[in-house]
């Protein structure tokens, strides 16, 4: 009894003392401290599901949670624990199923590699609260840190799928189920290694909702969001992804597509930024994104900026194709128009092609700095442009196809109807396979091949334009050939084709060749009924080859070459011509340089002469080396009447040839009075004081001597009216022979010095305004002389500074001889002559025996002796032996 | 051929001129007399039809209406008349000849009539009075090489005439024999045949004559054998201060003696 009392007491106390020291623990732990080593005993003895956990100290509180302070989870047989925290918290109830809720805090899980001598962490900071909810498991609020991403996660797995997804064991078949998924561990280590939107990202936050309801079956929820994403191929900023999935065969199988929204992405090369782009990615699986795919997608993208170029609204579908690229195709807003887009691009080799097709501006698709370069173009409406693009691995060699057709076109301010282009450029050539233009009824097609490989380039081109209409678009060169000499109507064209070929570097023109037919155009204010020509050159080397010009009746043919040198001096070293005309003294005129055309404004003919010239022109300014070189041969022929200072030559024709200082008229002949004339001519400069020097020698025969007499006057500026009758009287008779020689000054005849001799045959020579004066004075002498016959007058003379002087003149009839000494001043006409008469002196000594005896009886050959003073015009004579009968006629 | 179809396929209107038309109005346009009609069979769908028209007296202008649309609007008229030819010697094939690809051309002669003859023998058996392959400039055998290529598949830019007249095309007479000796692959030793064409000088930068006796047809050179004839028969004797020669003067005639 007593032992059963003390027992009873022991009991008792036992409890007393156990609840004291329960008490005590409470009151000083706040919790009831478990035996360590053999709940670590029990749990290693009953795994469940066959993992184990060890603490370092168990603590149960009135609570009824658990607390398991510094838990590790062991999988059966691997010493390394897959996950430590810092304390592990269940919740147990009285019910069948004791565990209500398990809280895991500061909790790091680590891989399950039972190969590995050290484990390694896969998750840190792992906080996260786990409950069962009926046949399910909850986790709430599970935060988790992998490197640097915030992993947060929800999920709802349910016990069997649970149990399965941990035992690859079938339980009923115990045999390995190879439909169940991997270990969870090695698959959520696998997903989060092989991400680069994880470990490439900045602040990248994850969620994900797992609802596991069969183990066949997982259904998850992703989203995913960082402030930056930094990849060697693009960047992105703001990135938001979601998507759910299914794990199947350890891997993640999207159920829907993925939705994505990004404030910026941007490809690195080429460098192209997409603003405010959101879309979706119909991928099945991560596979999918590879470099050698890229699954379908749409997406809309507000800009889309590629270096200078910039669209709006764009919307862009991806297809992956048969070949591992990826198909794109969509339409945008941008320079200034819209557009159609279509392209491939193979991801793995970063080669690709982009077609672009729409109305837009394509002007702004050039550079700033081109643009500058370039002529202003705008257009009324938009243009039709189709651009295709491609380029090679590594978006290298990059080529293009561009077909623009601009429509009411303005270039600066010259306008087109059509301009339409075809180009095509690669690495190292550029081809435009055809640039057309009209314009009204002007048209112009060109083709041109530039090719750095080759190092040369080609040019064609051919239509009909009025170039004049294009200097504002055009080089200067161009503006400089085409001025105001040039003069287009309505009725003008202009037709021509051309070939270039040349070197790009260093630019060269080797080749160029072209032909031109133009009607009815002026030029210089000829109008040129129609004409043509080839251009035709290489380098500096240009020739005007087979021109042939109409203008009415007259023409021009001919070929005229320039020669250059790379030397950087614009103007031709030389320039010859080698011409043949038929033009109008009028035409010439206007042609020819300004100061050449003053010489031609003394002639006037209603003909054309026929002119043929060969000459070479050195540009002795620039080249000293070719100084003296220039030559002129100038053959002038006209049949027709030539009026010079109104002297009238029937015909004229002459050799010219002009060398150095020296000119020289040769075969000079000309009709001038009803006589014929020759001549030669020297101009040069005088070896003495380098003034341009004289040499004449004219022959005239039997012209006719009234209008000669007047023609000459004309010619020394003495125009007045004449008075005689017989003036400007071509029926008058009377013809004038002459010929001299003299040199002298070529601007002033006066001081010439020479000599020539001329003679005059005419049956009314007394009549003739020399003798006049002299008629009408033996016309009243008691001698009566009215019957006087005179008919020719000869003489010789010499020129010296301003003189003629006759030794003798001799005026002769059937029976009369008269005799003149004297001088004739040329510049003033005056006259200083001494004029015998012999009245019978002319008579044959046959016919006249007592010639000799009335030279010394006859008193008149004393008495007639007169002195000839005044002018030519105004002639003041007296008798030498009556100084008081003094005439003044 | 094939141009014409890719040409069409990329026809365009400058202008949208009717939506509707009354028959009147496609009268007034002359739509009931096209200046132009265009037929395209296809094998399994019906036939496009385009119309080109222009009213009386309006030379400036061209309409079109094409399949059965009703509307009608306005084309370049210049380039879409060029593009739907009505001579059908554009439609011709303009490959005169086109030899086997074992065919070896063994000599090229030029012989102008103003000019001693330009003699290739391309298997380098050149005699002495031959030129020598190995004497050309780049250029000249890059010539050459074209000249080659050409006879063993000559091809022209377009036919003038389908008659050949010995003297010459219209007034345009021939001033170069172009003379090819093919040795064609025949039996063990081969057979030689010789082609010849007649050329006339280069008229312009884009157009030079030929004629073929052999094919009775006048012709334009494409191109490229324009350019690569006048690497060889170019007549532009350069003055000699372009080519550094001295230079020559007119001689003077003696001065005039005065007393």
């Amino acid at each position: 009894m007593r032992w059963g009392i003390f027992c009873l007491n022991l009991l008792l106390v036992s409890i007393l003392s156990f609840q004291c020291f329960l008490g005590f623990c409470i009151v000083v732990y706040g919790c009831i401290p478990l035996p360590t080593q053999a709940i670590n005993e029990w749990f290693k003895k009953n795994p469940f599901m066959e993992h184990s956990i060890e603490g370092e100290a168990y603590e149960f509180s009135l609570s009824g949670n658990l607390k398991i302070v510094a838990p590790k989870l062991f999988k059966a047989n691997d010493p390394n624990s897959i996950l430590e925290a810092s304390h592990l918290r269940i919740a147990l109830q009285p019910k069948s199923n004791p565990i209500s809720k398990i809280d895991i805090f500061g909790g790091t899980l680590f891989s399950n590699n039972p190969e590995a001598d050290q484990a390694n962490p896969i998750l840190n900071e792992i906080n996260l609260s786990l409950f069962l909810h009926r046949d399910s498991l909850l986790i709430d609020s599970f935060y988790a840190q992998y490197q640097n991403l915030r992993l947060r996660t929800t999920a709802q797995v349910s016990l069997p799928a649970l149990e399965k997804l941990l035992n690859l064991k079938d339980p009923e078949t115990n045999h390995t189920d190879v439909t169940a998924p991997l270990d969870p561990l090695t698959l959520l280590e696998n997903a989060l290694q092989s991400q680069p939107l994880i470990t490439q990202s900045k602040q990248p936050y994850l969620f994900l909702d797992l609802n596991i309801e069969d183990a066949t079956d997982p259904s998850l929820r992703i989203q995913f969001n960082c402030r930056a994403l930094e990849d060697t191929k693009f960047q992105a900023q703001r990135l938001n992804l979601e998507t759910t999935a299914e794990l199947r065969d350890g891997a993640l199988h999207f159920t829907k597509p993925i939705h994505f929204e990004v404030e910026a992405f941007t490809t690195k090369d080429p460098h192209i930024l997409f603003k405010q782009c959101r879309g979706r990615i119909l991928a099945t699986s991560l596979n999918e994104f590879s470099n050698n795919g890229w699954p379908p997608a749409a997406f809309h993208s507000e800009v889309i900026r590629y270096e200078a170029y910039k669209l709006k609204q764009a919307t862009l579908q991806t297809e992956p194709t048969s070949d591992a690229s990826l198909k794109f195709f969509g339409y945008a807003r941008g320079l200034d128009g819209m557009f159609a887009l279509t392209g491939r691009l193979l991801q793995d080799e970063l080669s690709g092609e982009l077609e672009i097709e729409g109305l837009l501006d394509p002007s702004l698709l050039l550079t700033e700095s081109l643009q500058a370069s370039l002529p202003t173009i705008s257009s009324s409406e938009n243009s039709f442009c189709k651009f295709r693009f491609s380029w090679e691995a590594g978006f290298q060699n990059p080529t293009s196809d561009i077909n623009i057709h601009f429509r009411k076109t303005n270039i600066e301010a010259t306008h087109f109807d059509t301009l339409r282009l075809n180009a095509s450029h690669s690495g190292n050539s550029l081809k435009v396979d055809s640039l057309y233009f009209s314009r009204g009824n002007q048209w112009l097609n060109l083709s041109f091949e530039k090719d750095d490989a080759q190092n040369q380039y080609r040019l064609e081109t051919y239509g009909s334009v009025i170039p004049k209409e294009y200097n504002a678009i055009m080089p200067g060169w161009w503006k400089r050939i085409f001025n105001e000499r040039f003069e287009f109507n309505s009725d003008s064209q202009v037709y021509g084709d051309c070939i270039i070929r040349g070197k790009n570097t260093p630019f060269s023109t080797d080749l160029y060749f072209g032909k031109f037919n133009v009607q009815a155009i002026t030029y210089q204010n000829v109008p040129l009924t129609q004409g043509s020509l080839i251009l035709r050159g290489r380098n500096l080397y240009t020739e005007i080859h087979k021109l042939d010009a109409y203008s009415d009746s007259d023409w021009l043919r001919g070929s005229i070459q320039f020669t250059g040198f790379p030397d950087g001096i614009l103007n031709s070293a030389s320039i010859r011509y080698d011409l043949e005309s038929r033009l109008s003294l009028s035409k010439i005129e206007k042609l020819i340089p300004s100061n050449l055309s003053i010489t031609l404004e003394s002639f006037e003919s209603a003909h054309a002469p026929l002119l043929t010239a060969k000459a070479a022109y050195f540009n002795q300014e620039d080249y000293p080396q070719y100084t003296g070189l220039s030559y002129l041969l100038l053959s002038a022929q006209s049949d027709a009447s030539v009026i010079y200072k109104g002297v009238q030559f029937d015909s004229l024709n002459f050799d010219l040839k002009a060398h150095r200082d020296r000119v020289s008229i040769r075969d000079f002949d000309f009709s001038l009075a009803g006589g014929d004339g020759t001549g030669r001519i020297d101009q040069y400069k005088h070896d003495s004081n380098e003034e341009l020097w004289t040499r004449l020698e004219l022959n005239l025969h039997r012209a006719n001597y009234e209008s000669t007499r007047a023609l000459v006057k004309q010619l020394a500026g003495n125009s007045e009216k004449e008075s005689n009758e017989n003036a400007n009287d071509p029926e008058a008779p009377g013809f004038l022979s002459a010929n001299f020689v003299s040199e002298g000054p070529a601007n002033d005849f006066f001081k010439h010095t020479g000599w020539g001799k001329f003679s005059l045959d005419s049956p009314e020579l007394a009549k003739i305004q020399l003798l006049g004066p002299l008629s009408m004075i033996l016309e009243i002498t008691p001698l009566n002389f009215t019957s006087l016959k005179l008919n020719q007058m000869s003489g010789a003379f010499a020129i010296d500074t301003g003189f003629l002087k006759f030794s003798p003149l001799l005026i002769l009839g059937p029976q009369t001889k008269m005799e003149a000494n004297g001088t004739l001043q040329l510049e003033d006409q005056s006259l200083d002559m001494v004029l015998g008469i012999d009245l019978i002196g002319n008579v044959s000594e046959q016919l006249n025996p007592f010639k000799r005896i009335t030279e010394v009886l006859n008193p008149l050959n004393y008495l007639m002796q007169f002195k000839v003073g005044g002018t030519l015009e105004n002639q003041k004579i007296r008798s030498i032996y009556d100084p008081r009968n003094i005439l003044s006629l | 051929m094939s141009n014409l179809l890719s040409d069409l396929n990329q026809l365009r209107a400058i202008e949208f001129v009717m939506d509707a038309p009354s028959p009147s109005e496609l009268g007034q346009l002359r739509f009931n007399t096209p200046r132009r009609k265009l037929q395209v069979e296809f094998p399994d769908s019906d036939p496009l039809i385009l119309l080109l028209a222009h009213p009386e007296g309006e030379e400036t202008r061209l309409f079109a209406q094409a399949g059965q649309a009703p509307f009608v609007y306005e084309v370049e008229r210049r380039s879409m008349l060029e593009l739907l030819n009505l001579n059908p010697l554009h439609y011709r094939n303009r490959v005169l000849e086109q030899l086997p690809t074992s065919a070896e051309v063994i000599q090229i002669s030029l012989k102008p009539n103003d000019r001693e003859p330009i003699v290739f023998n391309l298997d380098d058996s050149a005699s002495e009075n031959l030129n020598s392959l190995k004497d050309l400039s780049p250029d000249q055998t890059n010539a050459l090489k074209i000249l080659t290529e050409f006879f063993k598949r000559f091809e022209i830019k377009n036919y003038l005439s389908t008659r050949f007249d010995p003297e010459g095309y219209e007034s345009t007479p021939w001033q170069v024999d172009l003379i090819a000796t093919i040795l064609l692959p025949d039996g063990n030793s081969g057979r030689e045949i010789t082609r010849r064409y007649r050329i006339t000088d280069r008229l312009s930068g884009m157009r030079q004559i030929g004629g073929s006796p052999e094919h009775d047809c006048a012709f334009e050179l494409k191109q490229e054998l324009i350019d690569a004839l006048y690497v060889f028969l170019e007549d532009m004797p350069k003055p000699p201060e372009a080519t550094g020669d001295p230079i020559e003067t007119p001689s003077l005639p003696a001065l005039i003696q005065t007393p």
